[in-house]
């Protein structure tokens, strides 16, 4: 992290020394906004849109003990909020359906296959603080520290509502099979 | 109840299609273009105040010569005594 936060001050007096972090982090913010659009050119736009503010406001940024990413994040979570209130579109939240699996299979202790479909149906009755929590905890592997910084709140309240929304989801998850 | 509409994605984005989205020569040119616009910006506000200081010191400076009109003294504004041969002169 400390390396990370040397090529964070190169950057901000060199900006062509951005490109470093930009390769790093394309792909991830990519996925991370395209999983809450569902459209490859406003992902594009807003993935661009992530990066544009980033480099502007290099200057701005201070270490607080997560990774550079987590602010990244930060900026790409607040542009497609923002993409929502300007837009009025219903928000979407789209997963990789061998993801979701891989992820199941290894969270939950279910022998049967899960059924993804009806888990999804399912997750639609969850509270949209829930998904948040759940994807940057199991698609972005977040760490609790970087959740806390991403969602602008405590970590004890990041870790408190990531296990609640896990209880929540296997409660669904289970009530098929009872 | 959730706003959200969530999806099952059943077809991946691969990394070449992410790849193909990577430019970062256009990332900074917005950056130059966002940078030369915030510094024209700024030079436009210091130019109309400068504009303003000029404008306030003008009509201060304005009225103060109007109020040094006004407050000029009396024995200035007399009108000049009228010739002997005035036929308003009273022969004695």
């Amino acid at each position: 992290m400390q390396s990370e936060y040397e090529e964070v001050k190169k950057a901000s007096k060199d900006p062509a020394m951005f490109q470093i972090l930009y390769d790093r982090y394309f792909a991830r913010i990519f996925h991370y906004i395209y999983r809450r659009i569902d459209d490859e050119a406003t992902t594009s736009d807003l993935t661009s849109q992530t990066f544009l503010k980033a480099l502007g406001n290099l200057k701005k940024y201070t270490f607080r003990g997560v990774p550079f990413s987590a602010w990244l994040y930060r900026i790409a979570a607040n542009e497609v909020n923002k993409f929502y209130s300007t837009t009025k579109k219903k928000m979407v939240f789209s997963i990789d359906a061998e993801e979701f699996e891989l992820l199941l299979v290894h969270h939950t202790d279910e022998e049967e296959e899960p059924d993804m479909d009806y888990i999804i149906n399912q997750m639609r009755t969850m509270s949209e603080g829930d998904i948040e929590v759940l994807e940057l905890r199991f698609f972005e592997n977040k760490s609790f520290a970087e959740i806390a910084f991403i969602l602008d709140i405590q970590e004890a309240n990041a870790k408190m509502r990531t296990y609640r929304a896990i209880d929540k989801l296997k409660k669904l998850i289970t009530r098929r099979t009872s | 109840m959730s706003r959200m509409d969530i999806r099952l994605r059943r077809q991946r984005v691969t990394e070449g299609r992410i790849e193909s989205h990577k430019n970062y020569t256009y990332l900074m040119e917005r950056h130059r273009e966002q940078n030369s616009r915030k510094t024209k910006g700024f030079m436009v506000m210091v130019f109309m105040a400068i504009m303003a200081i000029v404008v306030s010191i003008a009509i201060v400076r304005s009225c103060e010569n109007h109020n040094a009109q006004k407050t000029e003294t009396p024995a200035d504004t007399i009108p000049p005594k009228t010739t002997p041969n005035s036929p308003y002169d009273i022969a004695y």
